[in-house]
């Protein structure tokens, strides 16, 4: 790639895109967003090369990472009009967090048809690794990742402290990287 | 100045904002700054960044389009790499018509028309390695499909219509031992572009989701679904037609269901 060797892209686009194409497609629910994320995100590849150092790490999560702050800065731009919205969501008793879990589509256990059998079983590993957690420390995760707020949005929106959301979000990151199937995932190719 | 173990205590915190795109600029420069000199917040910001990894790569799989393709490898090839690459700057081109240049012409051409060939190649053979890839992910679809209907716990219900007019009608496969099951449906009604079926299932006032089916032109189709831990304490099964991501309640009326608390 940092000989400017178009087939070498063309063979990452063909191993990575759907990952990619998917990981946008979850945080935007929109194909267009998604596209243009899939683009920038190859294209940051191809104009800096040297961005990705073999060194530290597979390419693929590399790419997750790259596409995953793509979108997420396109989620805000769209989040800046729905603000408003959002805060008229319920806060924070467990019942309320569970609700807001709902409200924002935050279930693990849809199903989808086109779902490979490896990324079920993923699915499967995240989600029940997701159940696990206690919800106040589940929702500032998936918060973060799947709807792209701060943590300064997060607490925010749950009416509590930045300390505490910081705190719970790393606790929570925590205890998942000790879950012994999820470790499984980013060993894997 | 801040004591070192009090500064790592506060970048981890900041660490696992971080690895989720979750902090403004100016932290993740401070994480990336100290992580860069200190093993011990490198390696948890490391951490952070694989659990990342994997809630990014267990969401749903989705094949982009395959125009997409084209339009990422036709971009790259309007740009060259940075570090390959001179500082682009606009030069304009001067013609000169002498015989070399009619044979280097010439030879662009023929290059041209060889790279078009070779192009076209390149294309049968995508083409075909992405066949292959949907027909291995086919049979280890079946492969699931079938595991899910040798369960020795399988419990199958019949879904029949819940409106009249309507001649929908399918089954649920549920296996809970390993929590995954399998629905299929057929004569569903046309619903909007863009949306799917969703199954529920019903436990009083709760409902949850167990996933969502895409049907084929027909009204047919099938999916594979994620079954509740604690399937027993579940009265019922709805299907109802939802936004294609998926809703958290039903927004429509039960098109079909099941009782789940008798033997059918």
């Amino acid at each position: 790639m940092a000989r400017g060797d178009a087939r070498a892209l063309e063979q990452v686009y063909e191993r990575h895109s759907r990952g990619v194409y998917s990981l946008a497609l979850r945080l935007l629910s929109d194909g267009a967003g998604a596209e243009e994320v899939v683009q920038e995100t190859f294209l940051k590849l191809w104009r800096q090369p040297n961005a990705y150092q073999p060194s530290r790490g597979r390419l693929f999560p590399w790419l997750l990472g790259v596409a995953h702050h793509h979108a997420v800065d396109l989620l805000r731009r769209r989040q800046l009009e729905q603000r408003h919205r959002i805060a008229l969501l319920p806060t924070n008793n467990g019942a309320g967090l569970v609700d807001l879990l709902e409200s924002f589509g935050l279930t693990s256990s849809e199903g989808d048809p086109q779902l490979r059998v490896g990324a079920i079983e993923d699915r499967l590993v995240v989600g029940r690794a997701l159940a696990n957690l206690p919800p106040e420390q589940r929702l500032p995760i998936e918060l973060a990742y799947f709807r792209g707020l701060t943590q300064v949005e997060i607490a925010a929106l749950l009416s509590q402290p930045l300390g505490t959301i910081k705190t719970r979000m790393r606790l929570g990151l925590q205890q998942l990287r000790r879950t012994p199937d999820l470790s499984q995932l980013w060993s894997e190719r | 100045m801040m004591a070192e173990s009090a500064m790592c205590d506060d970048v981890i915190e900041l660490a696992a904002g971080l690895a989720f795109d979750a902090i403004d600029e100016a932290d993740r420069q401070r994480v990336e700054e100290h992580a860069a000199q200190c093993p011990r917040c490198a390696a948890a910001l490391e951490e952070f960044r694989e659990v990342a990894f994997a809630l990014g790569k267990a969401v749903p799989q989705v094949d982009p389009p395959p125009r997409l393709r084209s339009h990422v490898l036709l971009a790259a090839q309007r740009e060259r790499p940075a570090s390959v690459g001179r500082p682009r700057r606009f030069v304009r081109p001067r013609l000169r018509l002498s015989p070399a240049w009619a044979v280097a012409a010439a030879s662009l051409i023929v290059s041209a028309a060889s790279l078009i060939w070779v192009g076209r190649l390149e294309n049968e053979v995508a083409q075909l390695r992405t066949d292959a890839v949907a027909e291995r992910d086919r049979a280890a679809r079946y492969d699931s499909m079938t595991e899910v209907l040798g369960s020795p716990q399988l419990a199958v219900r019949s879904l029949t219509t819940a409106m009249q007019d309507v001649h929908s009608y399918g089954t649920v496969y549920l296996d809970p031992r390993s929590r995954t099951g399998m629905l299929t449906a057929r004569g569903l009604p046309p619903i909007e572009v863009g949306h799917a079926w969703q199954l529920w299932f019903v436990r009083g006032n709760e409902r949850v989701s167990g996933g969502l089916l895409w049907p084929d032109h027909y009204g047919n189709g099938y999916a594979l679904i994620q079954v509740p831990p604690d399937l027993q304490s579940f009265e019922g099964i709805g299907v109802t037609d939802e936004p294609g991501a998926g809703s958290a309640w039903p927004t429509t009326p039960r098109i079909m269901g099941a009782r789940l608390d008798s033997s059918n």
